[in-house]
C-alpha cells in the first residue's frame, strides 16, 4: 500500500482503510505545511490551516474526481484556504513584512539582501536557511505560490497552472521572476555553476 | 537565436523544457552576458534548494490521523443519500397512506348500481342541481367545452357537499363523500346544495351517515380528540343532506367559528334557514 499512487491511496481511505489515510498524509505532511507556513509566515495560523486542509481531505474525500491528480486538489484546498486567511490578515501580513521593526530601519526585503557575514559564517549559525526563507517569504504572493509548488511538492508546471488557475506559460514566467528576485536579494550567497 | 531569445530559455533549459536547448547551450558557451544570467539562474535554484523545511507537530499529525480514523468507523453518506429520508420514515409514510385510504374508502360496498359510471347512470341530484343551476356563460359557438372528468356518483356526491372556495374544502367533501372531488363553479355550488336536500341521493345519504357516525365515535371515544374545521364543515353538510337541520345547524355553527371554513359554513347555515 505504501507504494500506491495517492489517488489509490484516497480510494482506499474512502472504503475504509485508515492506514491509507495516514501513508497519504505523510506523503504531504511537510510540503504542505511549508507551504502554509511559508504562505502565512506564522507557524499558528500555518498549523491551523493545515489542519484545515485535511479536514477538508477528510470530509469532501467523496467529492474526489478522478480525473484530477490528489496533489493538485489538495494544494489547491490548502491555496483558497490560505488566500482567504491572508484576506482576513492583510493588514496584519503587510506589517510585518515591510513595516520597519524598532531599532531596524529598512523593511525586511531590503534587509536580507544587504551583505553581512560570510557565507561559511551564516551556514554554521544556519542564518543562511533562515535569510533564504525570509526571501521566499518577501516574493510576491502569485511568484511565491509558484515557486513553493515547484520546489516542495516538484508540482509539474501544468499541475501548477491547474492550481493556481493560470496556463502554464504563466506559471513558468512567474517561477522565472521569483528565481530572479531570490537571486537579486540572495546575491551574496551565489557561486557558479556547471552548465 | 540571439542572446535575448537565449536568455528567455535560460530557465526552461534548466527544468529541461526549453524548446531549443541546443541552440541555447551554443550561445551561452560564447556570450558571457548569457552565460551570467544562466550561472545566476542556477545560483537562485541552488539557494532555493537550502529553504529550510519545517515540521508540522507530531501531535497535530496525530489528531488528523485520529479524525480520520473516527471518520471511517462512522461513515458519513454522501450529500445525495443524506437527502433521502431514512426506511422507518418511508414505511411510516406508506402505513399512513394505507391507513387514510382505509378510513376514506367507504368500508360497505355501495347499493347496487350506484357505483356505475356516471355516462352509465347520472345521479338525480346531478342532474336536479344542473336543471336548478343558474344559466352559466355560453360558450362561444364551435368552442369546445372545458376538459372535464367523467365524473362518478360519488365525486358528485364530493362536489355537492362542497360549497364556496372549492379547493380549500376538497379534505372535507373526501371525508363527506368519501371521493375526490373535481372544484365546482362556485355559483353552481348554492343551488346544488338545495338540490341535494330537495332530492338526497341514496348513496350519499348511505356514506354521509357512515362518515358522521365514524367521526363521532371517534370523538367519543379519543377525548382529545377535535375534529377539524373542515370535519365540522363536512358533517354539519351530511346533515344538512341527511334533512337534520339542527345536528346540521350545531356542526355548521362549530365550522363558522374557524377562519377558514367560516364563509362556507355561514352560507350553509343560510341554506338552513328557510326549512
Amino acid at each position: 500500500m505504501n507504494d500506491a499512487c495517492d489517488e489509490v491511496l484516497l480510494a482506499a481511505y474512502r472504503k475504509g482503510d485508515a492506514g491509507a489515510f495516514a501513508t497519504l498524509l505523510g506523503r504531504y505532511r511537510a510540503p504542505l505545511f511549508n507551504f502554509l507556513l511559508r504562505s502565512t509566515r506564522d507557524r499558528g495560523r500555518a498549523e491551523e490551516l493545515y489542519q484545515d486542509v485535511w479536514m477538508k481531505v477528510i470530509e469532501r474525500g467523496d467529492e474526489f474526481r478522478g480525473d484530477a491528480k490528489f496533489s493538485t486538489w489538495v494544494y489547491t484546498i490548502a491555496r483558497n484556504l490560505s488566500i482567504d486567511h491572508q484576506r482576513k490578515m492583510k493588514f496584519r501580513a503587510h506589517a510585518s513584512l515591510d513595516a520597519t521593526r524598532p531599532g531596524a530601519s529598512q523593511p525586511w526585503s531590503e534587509r536580507v539582501s544587504n551583505p553581512g557575514p560570510s557565507t561559511e559564517q551564516l551556514a554554521v549559525g544556519g542564518l543562511v536557511r533562515e535569510r533564504i526563507a525570509r526571501a521566499v517569504e518577501a516574493l510576491p504572493e502569485e511568484q511565491r505560490e509558484v515557486f513553493l509548488l515547484r520546489q516542495l511538492q516538484g508540482l509539474a508546471f501544468r499541475e501548477i497552472a491547474e492550481v493556481v488557475g493560470v496556463p502554464a506559460n504563466t506559471v513558468k514566467s512567474r517561477m522565472r521572476y521569483a528565481l530572479e528576485r531570490l537571486q537579486q536579494i540572495l546575491s551574496d550567497l551565489e557561486e557558479p555553476h556547471e552548465l | 537565436m540571439n542572446c535575448e531569445e537565449c536568455q528567455e530559455q535560460i530557465f526552461e533549459l534548466i527544468e529541461r523544457e526549453a524548446v531549443d536547448p541546443d541552440g541555447v547551450r551554443e550561445i551561452l558557451m560564447r556570450c558571457p552576458d548569457c552565460r551570467a544570467a544562466f550561472d545566476e539562474m542556477k545560483a537562485a535554484l541552488a539557494a532555493a534548494e537550502q529553504l529550510p523545511i519545517e515540521e508540522p507537530s507530531v501531535a497535530l499529525d496525530a489528531a488528523i490521523v485520529r479524525a480520520a480514523a473516527a471518520r471511517t468507523r462512522q461513515p458519513v453518506p454522501s450529500r445525495k443519500k443524506r437527502l433521502q429520508p431514512p426506511l422507518w420514515a418511508a414505511a411510516a409514510l406508506v402505513l399512513l397512506a394505507v391507513g387514510v385510504g382505509m378510513w376514506v374508502i367507504p368500508r360497505a360496498a355501495p347499493p347496487e348500481g350506484e357505483a356505475a359510471p356516471a355516462e352509465m347512470k347520472r345521479p338525480e341530484y346531478t342532474m336536479a342541481a344542473e336543471r336548478m343551476a343558474p344559466k352559466r356563460k355560453a360558450l362561444p359557438q364551435g368552442a369546445a367545452p372545458a376538459k372535464r372528468r367523467p365524473r362518478s356518483h360519488a365525486e358528485g356526491a364530493a362536489r355537492a357537499a362542497q360549497t364556496v372556495q372549492a379547493p380549500a374544502s376538497r379534505g372535507a367533501a373526501d371525508l363527506a363523500a368519501g371521493a375526490v372531488a373535481a372544484s365546482p363553479p362556485a355559483e353552481a355550488q348554492p343551488t346544488a346544495s338545495r338540490a341535494l336536500k330537495e332530492v338526497p341521493a341514496d348513496g350519499l345519504v348511505a356514506r354521509c351517515k357512515r362518515k358522521v357516525a365514524g367521526i363521532e365515535r371517534r370523538t367519543r371515544m379519543d377525548e382529545e380528540y377535535v375534529p377539524k374545521p373542515e370535519e365540522e364543515l363536512a358533517i354539519g353538510q351530511c346533515y344538512q343532506a341527511l334533512g337534520k337541520v339542527d345536528e346540521a345547524r350545531r356542526w355548521l355553527r362549530l365550522a363558522a367559528t374557524h377562519r377558514e371554513t367560516k364563509a362556507r359554513a355561514e352560507e350553509a347555515l343560510r341554506d338552513l334557514r328557510p326549512k
